[in-house]
This record gives C-alpha cells, sequence and structure tokens, in this order.
C-alpha cells in the first residue's frame, strides 16, 4: 500500500497519524455539536410578531 | 420566514466544495508531496499545522472588528450590534478550534523532531496564551450573568487581538526553539516548489471550512437571539397581563 509507511510502529508513523485524526475529530466534534445545536434551536424557535403581525 | 434548513443552495455547495477540497488536499499532503529530506514523513503534519496555524491568526481579527463594531452600535442601533455580536462569538470559537489544532499537532511533531512535548519557547508560548485569552472570552460569555457581559466581551476581544501580531513576530524578533519563518523569513527561507500544491490545497480547504463553520456557528448564534428576543417578549405580555 502507498501510505503503508502512516501505519507502521514506529513513534513517527503513529504521531503522524494521532496528528491528522484530531484534526478531524477536532473539527468535525465543533461540526457536530453546531450541527446539534441547529436542530436543537430549530425545534425551539418560534417566529417572533412584528408590526407586520397587527390587523 | 422561519429558516429551518442548515444549509441554503449556496451553503450546500460550499459544503461539498469544502469537503472535496479537503479530500484533496489531505491526499496532496500524504501521498502525493514528497517526503521532506531533512524531517521525513514527520514533514507532512506541517501540511495540516501550518495552515490551521495560519487561520488561527486570522479568525482572532473577525473576533476583533466585531467587537469594535458592537461597542459602538451597542447604543446608537442594538439591532446591528446584536449582529456584530454573533459574528463575534463564532469567531471566538472557531479560533479556539483553530488553536487547539495548532497546539495539538506541534505537539506531536515536536516530541518527534525535538524529543519533547513543549518548550516555553517565544512563539509556543504566545501562542498559548492567544489560546488561552478565546478560551477565557468564551467562559466569560458562558459563565458571567450580567447584563454587561457582551460588553465586557468585547474590551476582552479587543486585548486579545494585541497578541495575534505579538505571535505572529515571535519567530522573527526572537529565534529560540520553533523553526524561523519558511515564508518572508529571508533569503534562505522559502518552501520547494513541489510542496507548494500540497500546502496551498490546504491552507484554501481549511479556509473555506472556517468561513463555512463561521457562517454556520452565526446562523445558530442569530436563532439564540432570536429565542431570547421571544422569551423577553413573552415576559412583558405575561407582566401586562398580570398588570390588566
Amino acid at each position: 500500500m502507498k501510505f503503508s509507511w502512516m501505519f507502521g510502529s514506529s513513534m513517527e508513523a503513529h504521531h503522524l497519524l494521532y496528528a491528522y485524526v484530531a484534526v478531524w475529530l477536532i473539527q468535525g466534534g465543533y461540526a457536530g455539536w453546531v450541527f446539534s445545536q441547529w436542530l436543537r434551536a430549530g425545534k425551539q424557535t418560534r417566529r417572533i410578531p412584528g408590526p407586520e403581525d397587527e390587523v | 420566514m422561519q429558516r429551518s434548513r442548515i444549509f441554503g443552495p449556496i451553503g450546500a455547495v460550499w459544503f461539498v466544495l469544502t469537503l472535496a477540497a479537503i479530500v484533496y488536499a489531505t491526499r496532496l499532503g500524504l501521498l502525493i508531496a514528497p517526503t521532506e529530506a531533512t524531517m521525513g514523513n514527520m514533514a507532512r503534519i506541517l501540511y495540516y499545522h501550518v495552515p490551521h496555524s495560519m487561520l488561527a491568526l486570522l479568525f482572532p481579527y473577525v473576533n476583533f472588528g466585531a467587537s469594535l463594531f458592537y461597542l459602538y452600535w451597542r447604543r446608537r442601533d442594538p439591532l446591528k450590534a446584536l449582529t456584530a455580536d454573533a459574528v463575534a462569538i463564532s469567531a471566538a470559537e472557531i479560533t479556539v478550534v483553530y488553536g487547539t489544532i495548532c497546539l495539538v499537532t506541534g505537539m506531536l511533531w515536536g516530541r518527534v523532531a525535538w524529543g519533547i512535548w513543549w518548550t516555553w519557547d517565544a512563539r509556543l508560548t504566545s501562542m498559548l496564551l492567544l489560546w488561552l485569552l478565546y478560551v477565557s472570552y468564551l467562559m466569560l460569555r458562558k459563565l458571567s450573568s450580567t447584563g454587561q457581559t457582551h460588553t465586557l466581551a468585547a474590551v476582552l476581544s479587543v486585548f486579545a487581538a494585541i497578541d495575534v501580531p505579538i505571535v505572529f513576530m515571535s519567530i522573527r524578533w526572537w529565534r529560540t526553539q520553533h523553526p524561523a519563518p519558511v515564508f518572508g523569513g529571508g533569503p534562505d527561507s522559502g518552501l520547494d516548489p513541489s510542496m507548494k500544491p500540497a500546502f496551498g490545497w490546504n491552507v484554501l480547504a481549511w479556509a473555506l471550512w472556517g468561513v463555512l463553520l463561521l457562517a454556520l456557528r452565526y446562523g445558530l448564534e442569530r436563532r439564540r437571539q432570536e429565542r431570547e428576543q421571544e422569551a423577553a417578549l413573552q415576559a412583558i405580555e405575561a407582566s401586562l397581563e398580570m398588570a390588566q
């Protein structure tokens, strides 16, 4: 495999793998949190009545 | 009309293009870019570390600009001030996300390249300070219950932004452990042409991702503000009903 060196047993290989996985976890975790909050906020939001609602 | 979908058409296209750019940039960094002569494959961490570090120094200025607008508008135009405040908190969170990645990937690289996880070098220390400043900004916003929280946070953000040029210049002003600047660092600095595509694509991809996160987080904060306004409106309505 072309990128088999990434899954080797050396510290270099481990840290390279950890770094890439850490980036995806942190970025994905934050994006997932924003998405979950968006879904929660969507359920709770009701449109605020404005002047256009007055009859 | 109530916004119910997380993405509009432009957001959906942006999301797909960003994911494609991240996959392509990662492929370039891991598989296509040549192995660096002295650091070996460890240098591939830098295709993620450097773009995230650069962006961790750009998003604070979004927070800084939005905080200045907030301070200017808070009495003149409170609705515009709320918009600026939503931008400010979104940019602060994204600064913490990118700053965390900068510190984590830097430590993983340093453990192999230097044999140590951490050193109190000027660049590392000033970057850690920047990260702590934005974490304290977020904690202030989360934990403070005074009516002046947003104003205090905006003032803190102005002071936090002062650290950004110090972080940027630290490897130029003080020559300590951190590698010298690759760009604009003198006659011997620069990136090998064979590494430029991987580096450039990673900067572009993570910048697109950061802007997408900023837009999503801004939309979320605006929803929260609407919810707070709604709660305040209901409280006023209830008090009026009681008075009648």
